[in-house]
């Protein structure tokens, strides 16, 4: 825990526990931990559910799969004031105008899940935020100016009940600056700037880079990472580094960018059947490499009416993403190239993209027969993970029109004794027969304050987020679904 | 006992019914085409549309995204031809039909949910879910997109 928010925190609960109940020792299921094998059930309340907000349970694995008692937390409200000094950024030690109200972002989330929220504060700085009564909570406080206010971050707070935080005074915090320039010593405008808390991992307020590369930011003591990012579309590359900021001190953090020697990269999209140009096709060009240059740089744009696309990015090894709009008939591809240094234009020439195709196939369970009304999604892998669904009919049988390219095929069979099941496959080898294994039975009850809670969506994921399930609890507020291996 | 000099209903509805006979036999042998045949009568099932039973956010509801997780909307459908397959179609105004929504089934229900991130592109824009069966039968439902919390 650290900062005035932090004792705020840590004294508004004591003074609420020693009137009211003691967190409870089950709120959002086991505690998290990166060495204990893990499950996250992630739970989103139907219409039907009042005011209950979506939130997650974590299980350990070694707990077994069935028997959940899941218990939805019943919302809570975090309430307050958000005040500042807005120190004069020239002399850091003299204070600046008196404290008034502040523009700023409240978040509160439990760190890996989808617990929590986040509000802005109105006019007068204030703020109401509904969230599910959780534990281990980070709660940050955001100013939208960067250049004068210092964020705060508190850790791994239980919150049980509704909670006024009455005044958060985000104090002065201390002047963190530095200059950002290329190799020649050429100050570098306009480039985003913010730090991010290295234990949170919360990220701070964003500030630019003024007309001769200078930045000011203002933090409390602490680790950081120092982020810094060219303007969107810019061939400027993103980079971070170090940044801690020590007690009663400020921190100096220059940063040499390297030689930015920008080079026109273009080309043209057209459809392999009768190579007609293809205009709005997104087109994401990624450095894997880059050379004489710190960082990593991305820039997107779309073709044009000609199928044309052209931007200034950098020397170095670089794939190249062209990803047609959803509802296309083509499918995307990629590319790799290289910008050799020193050279101004490149044109990497023309670019076919595939026709869409219809990928068709047969789902049977471990029997060989028909597995009907089961739901079959197939996602990219890569481009842009685009998704192609549809439920087997009562032959089995299914039928997608896909991208031609390798891609994750998910069954999610209606029968819960059955697994989900998970393939990776090459669309163009149509019409095989997939056949799903039993599973693992995954089962469960979710209770709200009120009782079971009808009716919401399940989604089972992994820690890494990865979704495993999908499935909706019933009448009863009961869920079941088979998982395949973990 | 039946007073067998009067014909009965039967022998009237026989008498017509082999005249008819005859003269479908008749019309199938030298008229071709153009004659009247009855088919046996076949059960017509009438399409019963599908129908977008629970969802989050609710109907008129605003769908709010904050937070690193993005959000999630969701929708559950029910119809009761059986073995009817359904497509979900997921659109933002503007921004046309989205790729990011998967179908699920669980027990006799199925339906669709997708994943939003919390992108300021996305604020105000409305968010529409249309589920169609096999003979084109169709319900939506809409919800009104806020980007919060300083994404």
């Amino acid at each position: 825990m650290r900062g005035l928010i932090g004792m705020m925190l840590l004294a508004a609960c004591s003074q609420k526990n020693a009137t009211t109940e003691v967190p409870d020792g089950s709120l959002g299921g086991a505690d998290l931990s990166p060495t204990v094998e893990q499950i996250r059930i992630d739970v989103y309340p139907s219409s039907s559910n009042g005011e209950l907000l979506k939130q997650s349970w974590i299980a350990d694995l070694s707990d077994g799969l069935t028997g959940f008692d899941i218990v939805l937390e019943p919302t809570i409200v975090i309430s307050g004031k958000v005040v500042g000094y807005r120190a004069n950024p020239l002399h850091s030690e003299v204070p600046g105008e008196d404290r008034s109200p502040v523009a700023a972002t409240i978040r509160v989330e439990r760190a890996g899940t989808i617990t929590g929220g986040s509000v802005d504060t109105d006019a007068d700085g204030d703020f109401r935020l509904e969230v599910p009564a959780s534990r281990g909570y980070t709660v940050s406080v955001t100013p939208d100016d960067g250049l004068r206010l210092p964020f705060q971050v508190s850790v791994d707070n239980n919150l049980s009940s509704d909670l006024n935080l009455e005044t958060v005074d985000l104090g002065y915090g201390l002047p963190v600056y530095g200059h950002i320039r290329t190799l020649d010593g050429d100050g570098l405008h306009p480039l985003t700037v913010r730090l991010r808390d290295q234990g949170s991992g919360v990220a701070g307020p964003a500030t630019q880079t003024d007309s001769t590369g200078h930045y000011l930011l203002r933090a409390e003591p602490g680790s950081y990472t120092l982020e810094v990012a060219g303007l969107q579309g810019s061939a400027i590359p993103s980079f971070s580094i170090a940044a801690t900021v020590s007690e009663d001190e400020g921190l100096q953090l220059d940063a040499d960018i390297g030689e930015l020697l920008p080079a026109l990269v273009s080309g043209q999209l057209r459809g392999e059947d009768d190579n007609t140009a293809l205009r709005d096709i997104t087109v994401r060009l990624e450095s894997r490499a880059l050379r004489g240059t710190l960082g990593t740089l991305t820039i997107e744009t779309d073709t044009d009416r000609d199928g044309l696309f052209g931007r200034q990015i950098l020397a170095g090894e670089w794939m190249a993403t062209f990803i047609p709009p959803y509802d296309s008939s083509f499918g995307g591809r990629e590319k790799s190239f290289t910008v050799e240094t020193g050279l101004a234009v490149l044109d990497i020439g023309d670019i076919e993209l595939p026709k869409r195709i219809i990928f068709d196939g047969f789902l049977t369970d471990p029997d060989g027969a028909p597995l009907a009304n089961a739901a079959v999604n197939a996602q990219e892998l890569g481009l842009d993970g685009y998704i192609f669904s549809t439920t087997t009919d009562d032959e089995g049988g299914f039928s997608l029109e896909t991208s031609p390219g390798p891609m994750t095929l998910t069954a999610s069979p209606a029968r819960n004794d059955l697994a989900v099941s998970r393939w990776t496959i090459d669309p163009t080898n149509s019409g095989q027969i997939f056949q799903v294994e039993q599973g693992d039975l995954m089962s469960g009850l979710v209770q709200g304050p009120d009782g079971p809670v009808q009716f919401a969506l399940i989604e089972v994921r992994s820690m890494a987020g990865v979704l495993l399930a999908t499935s909706l609890t019933d009448e009863a507020g009961n869920f079941a679904v088979s998982l395949g291996s973990l | 006992m039946i007073d067998k000099t009067f014909p009965t209903v039967w022998q009237i509805f026989s008498f017509k019914y082999n005249t008819l006979k005859h003269w479908h036999a008749l019309c199938f042998t030298w008229l071709g085409s153009g004659c009247f045949y009855w088919q046996p009568f076949e059960q017509v099932y009438p399409n019963a549309p599908p129908s977008i039973e629970f969802s989050s956010p609710d109907q008129g509801d605003v769908f709010r995204i904050d937070g690193i997780q993005g959000g999630v909307a969701w929708v559950s459908v029910v119809d009761i031809d059986e073995d009817d397959v359904m497509d979900y179609l997921w659109t933002i105004n503007g921004l046309g039909p989205q790729g990011s929504a998967q179908t699920f089934v669980s027990g006799n229900y199925q339906g669709s949910s997708i994943q939003l991130p919390s992108d300021p592109l996305l604020d105000g824009r409305t968010l529409t879910c249309t589920v169609y069966d096999q003979a084109g039968a169709s319900d939506r439902r809409s919800w009104a997109i806020e980007i919060g919390g300083g994404s």
